[in-house]
């Protein structure tokens, strides 16, 4: 390929705080009560503290850390769905975030509804889910259950629709900055899990700049160029894939 | 700006329509199960206000029914917009979306609705033998109504994010509104209700399009352009805590 490198992804300085109040207090009636005691609980937690990376077109960079270490919170930094508290973020192009979508989908609309709602709130317009209606469909191989209502879908049945839907809106924007949370397997048996790898990985491959978060380390070793080892809001180290997971591993 | 909001619109329309289809559950013979419930208030308030207590509001059935409509287009709307957010927190968190669209969708589902409702309160009109090209203004009305309740709506979704039992508080709140309301009787003029009522914006709403439907009469030009412009103010207002706070929503849930 002789496209040009530009840098995709900038990340400067950045901190991220959440302020934890704890649930009890946000009553109306609690709320009252501790404004006239001035009773102030707060607690913040820190998931991102002053912390800096560039990612460029083409590169593909893994991140690992420990459940609750901040991986999802910074994927929705970059994705713009937070807020930071300070630094700068900045990406430059269209960006997607995937993540597990099975909460779009409902069970009592059928298989052809579902289509076009999760098609519309991912951002394509009714002709252009029109379009890609055939493709969706026989990606899924669930031709036959097109007009069947969702809830007397299987299990795998369902990843499958959601894979489909998922992986050809995600196609149509052409995403110059992609962003995976844990979304690479597919579900769905053997037949339907290798199809949607090869899809998944000529999406990876296909010139975005790729931020992938994921606990399966052959998949980061398989697909990155460089890891990321993510902690408490800090950036542990970072650098080749066989070198920082080796170290995460015995850590 | 033009492009974002036609995108806002649009998914706003398809989230309304899967909405309205589900609450029907998906039958368009589910329409009746829904305007049911206005119909059985709207009997039931007649037998009791109607012929009970023997009030001399002329067409009182028609009277009746639209303060029933309004108010209830402006209940399950608002009712609806104070849990909307928090309901739809997995969808604000997992994908980049405009989050209005939560909002308008509500407003949108519940306009379609009261829709249905108008066509009834006209059916009753000409089965009443008014003279219904009166009806023709009101949208006028619901415009400027809608763009009230938009307000709120906004509002509410916002505060609902910070104050977790918003959604009771305002279904209170709305149950007592219903009864200040002059919707089944009519406030003597001069009362200390009266003055209050002033204060109260669904009365303002639902006394022009009675006037204007019922009395062929636009009410005092002053009223008019006040709830006009109050209704504009809100509007804007609620639309300005909502930009201003969205960003803020997503961490929030």
């Amino acid at each position: 390929m002789t496209k040009e490198i530009i840098k995709r992804i900038e990340v400067k300085n950045l901190s991220k705080r959440f302020s934890a109040d704890c649930k009890s207090s946000i009553g109306a009636l609690s709320m009252f009560v501790n404004f006239i005691t001035l009773k102030k609980e707060k607690k913040e937690i820190v998931v991102a503290d002053n912390i800096s990376f560039d990612v460029y077109s083409g590169e593909v960079l893994g991140i690992i850390g420990k459940n609750g270490a901040g991986k999802s919170s910074l994927l929705r930094l970059i994705a713009e769905i937070y807020k930071p508290s300070s630094g700068v973020i900045k990406t430059h192009g269209s960006v997607v975030y995937l993540t597990g979508m099975e909460q779009g989908i409902v069970a009592k609309l059928t298989m052809r509804e579902n289509i076009y709602l999760m098609g519309s709130v991912l951002g394509l317009s009714q002709k252009d889910i029109r379009k890609k209606f055939d493709d969706i469909v026989d990606f899924s191989g669930l031709r036959d259950h097109v007009d069947m209502k969702v809830y007397q879908f299987s299990t795998g049945m369902l990843s499958r629709l959601n894979f489909s839907v998922m992986i050809n809106c995600v196609n149509h924007h052409n995403p110059d900055v992609l962003l995976i949370d844990e979304v690479l397997s597919a579900g769905g048996d053997a037949d339907f899990q290798e199809k949607a790898t090869q899809k998944m990985e000529d999406l990876i491959k296909g010139g975005a700049a790729v931020i992938l978060v994921s606990h399966d380390l052959s998949v980061l070793k398989r697909y990155c160029n460089k890891v990321l080892w993510f902690d408490q809001g800090i950036i542990k180290e970072i650098g080749l894939p066989n070198d920082i997971i080796e170290k995460y591993h015995n850590s | 700006m033009k492009h974002k909001l036609q995108n806002i619109l649009g998914l706003s329309y398809q989230l309304a329509k899967t909405n309205f289809k589900l609450r029907n559950e998906g039958s368009y013979l589910g329409i009746f199960w829904y305007l049911l419930e206005p119909i059985v208030s709207f009997a039931v308030l007649l037998v009791v206000g109607g012929i009970l207590a023997q009030n001399s509001i002329p067409y009182y059935p028609i009277y009746l029914f639209i303060g029933l409509i309004m108010f209830n287009f402006f209940t399950a709307t608002t009712n609806y917009s104070a849990q909307t957010i928090i309901n739809n927190g997995s969808f604000l968190k997992s994908i980049k979306i405009n989050s209005e669209v939560f909002v308008i969708s509500g407003v949108m589902q519940f306009l379609f609705s009261h829709s249905f409702e108008f066509v009834l309160v006209v059916a009753l009109g000409i089965f009443l033998k008014m003279n219904i090209l009166w009806f023709i203004f009101y949208p006028v009305v619901l415009f400027f109504f809608s763009l009230f309740i938009i307000g709120v709506s906004f509002m509410l979704s916002v505060f609902s994010v910070y104050v977790v039992d918003l959604k009771n508080v305002w279904a209170v709140f709305t149950r007592l509104l219903w009864f200040v309301t002059p919707i089944f009787y009519i406030i003597p003029t001069n009362s200390l209700v009266h003055t209050a009522s002033m204060l109260n914006p669904m009365y303002h709403f639902i006394n022009i399009a009675r006037d204007l439907i019922i009395f062929h009469r636009i009410v005092e030009i002053r009223t008019f352009i006040l709830a006009l412009v109050s209704s504009i103010l809100v509007f804007a207002i609620g639309l300005y805590v909502f930009e201003k706070n969205k960003s803020k929503l997503a961490e929030r849930l």
